[in-house]
């Protein structure tokens, strides 16, 4: 190529790089002074002691130390894995169930896909204060319904050993979203995969175990990542339920803290104490343990999540 | 000619208006209902007692709120808030001294001394009382008398001895019907009976921090006591699905509770809702054998302060003192109960007709009420303890080991 050519390619190239530049370039401002301006600058605050009022002062990894030797910092982190753990498992297999049931052809079957599509809708805010007189143990409806069945009626929201059951519950009521994408994933799976298990004298569980379930991982792995992250956010509910007493929004962490979840508890540092360098080092924390989880779960799904055999051929 | 002499009319008429219109002062309170009912009729006496200022009101009952607004400039010129957070707020800059308006305006001799020490910080005064909490024993006549009793306990062992029996359960579930002890709401239960049994949470040359004292020891102590005999679970049954606190179905109000540890705000609640229940109001217990001590609790007070990013401060300052003055502190102390934090309003015959108003004044001229210590990592200290408190009194912990947690946690934060 000569000369001539090639500087006019490069002249047209970096013409079209500045073109496309200018077109993203409102997203990019948004991002920088929005998104990573606060990121980096929460990163220096986690180093100083900053009350917003008074300048921050510099301390160094103090913020860090203090985190480590605190007691409920710890707690907040065990609460929070246990939502994670527990309350990401039994939403999973309970809306893979529910799928797999809404994948059946009954009649009706548009009426039951939207009733249990429609918790999922409500705002979170609402339900919350909704559920607090289920869990009434007086008036409560659950009780009424554990008395009929000759149960124990539970103190569910002030039984310290209750209290995040009853939330991991709640969250189960409401996961229409992840039955839907379920329910779309199943869809999926090519009816010839079954026919040719039923063929071999394949029953049910073993259609659903060898069949099923690889066809759905890559949805499964997605789900399972996107839970894990949101219920280490955990903070409405928790906030909602604690708060639901008035008390001019002291944020606490329920009875004996069993619901002092990780973001509530960096919510007090930063707005109750007015200890935004520690609030921010915690965040940092809570990033850096997401993105360990995150990494091994990626990391290690290569072995259980099967890309690329689910999905028809002619798509 | 003509022309001349009507633009400079015209500029006269717009100069006047610009300048005749009033310096706008904004005010947020935290109070609901009917408090801010009353709140903003003197507001409105304010504004029409003079000209040069006028006050907006605005109901933001939320902390977080009123405290993100002021870092951000763009909060109040004047708020309310409680004296627990005064060395909180005044050691980081967010609110302003008044010492200097007070000593220009030769204002300030009237308070309650008590009420305005709550209002200060390392020497300084940061805010003015508008009015003083302290709480008493409420007692249910009818059910001390059906237990035997002509009188309230008066002392921490005679306060066990009647709630144990003043209790009553359902034969059937067992769960309690009738609950004898000032178990609800807990919140006011361990800071008043430190204070009443003899306790306090700072020493007395205000350097160290004192979670562990014989008032807190001997507070829990009876709680818990009382709990495990009438049964844990039970209480928390109770306390859990009790009707909301002050609303028409109180357990107090609607007769339900026999001891109650609360402020003046009950009375006028009680009247209102159930007219025909047969209560009295008493101090609260003194320790077995320390008389001397009887009439403790703790002494708390509503606050008014100046943000120090307050945009129009005199206008601020000329609010407070009068809504803090004679006629303001007046107005907000008969419409709603609360006790008055003005020596001379202690004495005004109205203010003595209002209904339980006798006996929290005499408490408050006895002298044994205390304040909770203020500095600035007050909130924290008080969390700490209130956390530790509930996993002993829930038998989770036991009395020692709680409280020998506490002094260790709390040793950083009195810096």
């Amino acid at each position: 190529m000569t000369l001539h050519l090639k500087h006019k390619k490069m002249k047209y190239s970096y013409k079209n790089n500045l073109k496309g530049l200018l077109f993203t370039s409102p997203w990019i401002i948004g991002f920088l002074v929005f998104s990573l301006y606060p990121i980096c600058i929460s990163l220096y605050y986690s180093f100083t002691n900053f009350n917003i009022f008074m300048s921050p002062e510099f301390i160094g990894f103090d913020n860090y130390a203090d985190l480590f030797t605190d007691d409920l910092f710890y707690k907040s982190l065990t609460n929070t894995v246990y939502m994670a753990i527990f309350g990401t498992g039994i939403s999973i297999i309970f809306s893979l169930i529910s799928a797999m049931l809404l994948n059946m052809k009954v009649k009706g079957q548009s009426i039951f896909r939207t009733i249990f599509f429609l918790p999922s809708i409500v705002p979170v805010v609402a339900s919350t204060l909704m559920w607090t007189w289920i869990y009434n143990p007086q008036y409560g409806i659950l009780n009424k319904i554990m008395s009929f069945f000759g149960l124990p009626e539970l103190n569910w929201l002030s039984n310290p050993a209750l209290t995040k059951p009853s939330l991991v519950l709640m969250g189960v009521w409401s996961t229409g979203t992840m039955i839907i994408i379920f329910l779309a994933a199943l869809q999926n799976v090519p009816i010839q995969l079954y026919e040719a298990a039923e063929l071999d004298g394949a029953g049910a569980f073993q259609k659903f175990l060898h069949i099923t379930l690889p066809s759905i991982s890559p949805i499964m792995l997605y789900q399972i990542i996107l839970g894990l992250i949101g219920n280490f956010q955990y903070f409405t509910q928790a906030y909602i339920i604690t708060g639901a007493n008035g008390g001019l929004n002291v944020a606490s962490g329920g009875p004996e803290n069993s619901i002092l979840f990780y973001a509530l508890y960096l919510f007090q540092n930063a707005f109750v104490y007015l200890k935004m360098g520690k609030a921010s080092a915690m965040a940092w924390i809570l990033f850096i343990i997401a993105g360990i989880i995150t990494y091994l779960l990626i990391k290690t799904s290569k072995t259980w999540v099967d890309y690329g055999q689910g999905g028809d051929k002619n798509e | 000619m003509m022309k001349k002499i009507f633009f400079i009319a015209v500029f006269t008429i717009i100069t006047c208006l610009i300048f005749s219109e009033r310096q706008i002062v904004n005010f947020w309170y935290l109070w609901t209902g009917n408090d801010a009912v009353i709140v903003e009729n003197i507001i409105k006496d304010f504004n029409e007692s003079q000209t040069t200022y006028e006050v907006k009101g605005l109901q933001v009952p939320d902390v977080q709120k009123q405290i993100a607004a002021i870092a951000s400039n763009s909060g109040p010129d004047v708020t309310d808030n409680f004296n627990t957070n005064i060395g909180s707020y005044a050691s980081k800059g967010i609110l302003m001294p008044l010492d200097q308006l007070m000593k220009r305006d030769s204002y300030g001799d009237d308070f309650i001394k008590e009420a305005l020490n709550t209002c200060k910080y390392n020497g300084k005064t940061y805010g003015l009382p508008i009015g003083i909490t302290t709480m008493m024993l409420y007692y249910n006549k009818d059910l001390l008398k059906e237990a035997g009793y002509d009188r309230v306990p008066l002392t921490d062992k005679e306060l066990i001895e009647y709630s144990l029996k003043l209790t009553k359960k359902d034969s059937e579930t067992g769960y309690i019907k009738t609950l004898g002890f000032p178990d609800f709401p807990f919140v006011y239960y361990p800071v008043n009976l430190t204070f009443a049994l003899g306790g306090d949470f700072i020493t007395k040359d205000g350097k160290t921090l004192t979670p562990d004292n014989p008032g807190t020891r001997k507070a829990l102590e009876l709680i818990y006591n009382f709990r495990k005999t009438v049964g844990i679970d039970n209480i928390q049954r109770f306390t859990s699905s009790a009707g909301g606190y002050v609303t028409p179905n109180d357990p107090f109000i609607v007769g339900d509770q026999a001891l109650r540890i609360d402020g003046p705000w009950l009375n006028s609640l009680i009247k209102e809702y159930n007219p025909d229940l047969n209560f009295g109001i008493a101090e609260l217990p003194y320790p077995e054998g320390h008389k001397e001590l009887a009439g403790g609790g703790e002494l708390s007070s509503s606050v008014m302060f100046i943000p120090s990013t307050s945009k129009n401060k005199e206008g601020a300052w000329a609010f407070i003192k009068y809504i803090c003055g004679k006629v303001g502190m007046k107005s907000f102390a008969i419409a709603n109960g609360t006790t008055p934090a003005r020596y001379s309003l202690l004495k005004d015959p109205d203010i003595q007709k209002i209904d339980g108003f006798k006996e929290f004044a005499e408490r408050i001229e006895k002298g044994n009420l205390k304040s909770f210590p203020s500095f600035p990592n007050q909130q924290e200290y008080l969390s700490q303890m209130e956390q530790e408190w509930e996993l002993i009194i829930n038998g989770k912990e036991s009395l020692d080991d709680g409280l020998e947690k506490l002094t260790k946690k709390t040793l950083k934060l009195l810096k």
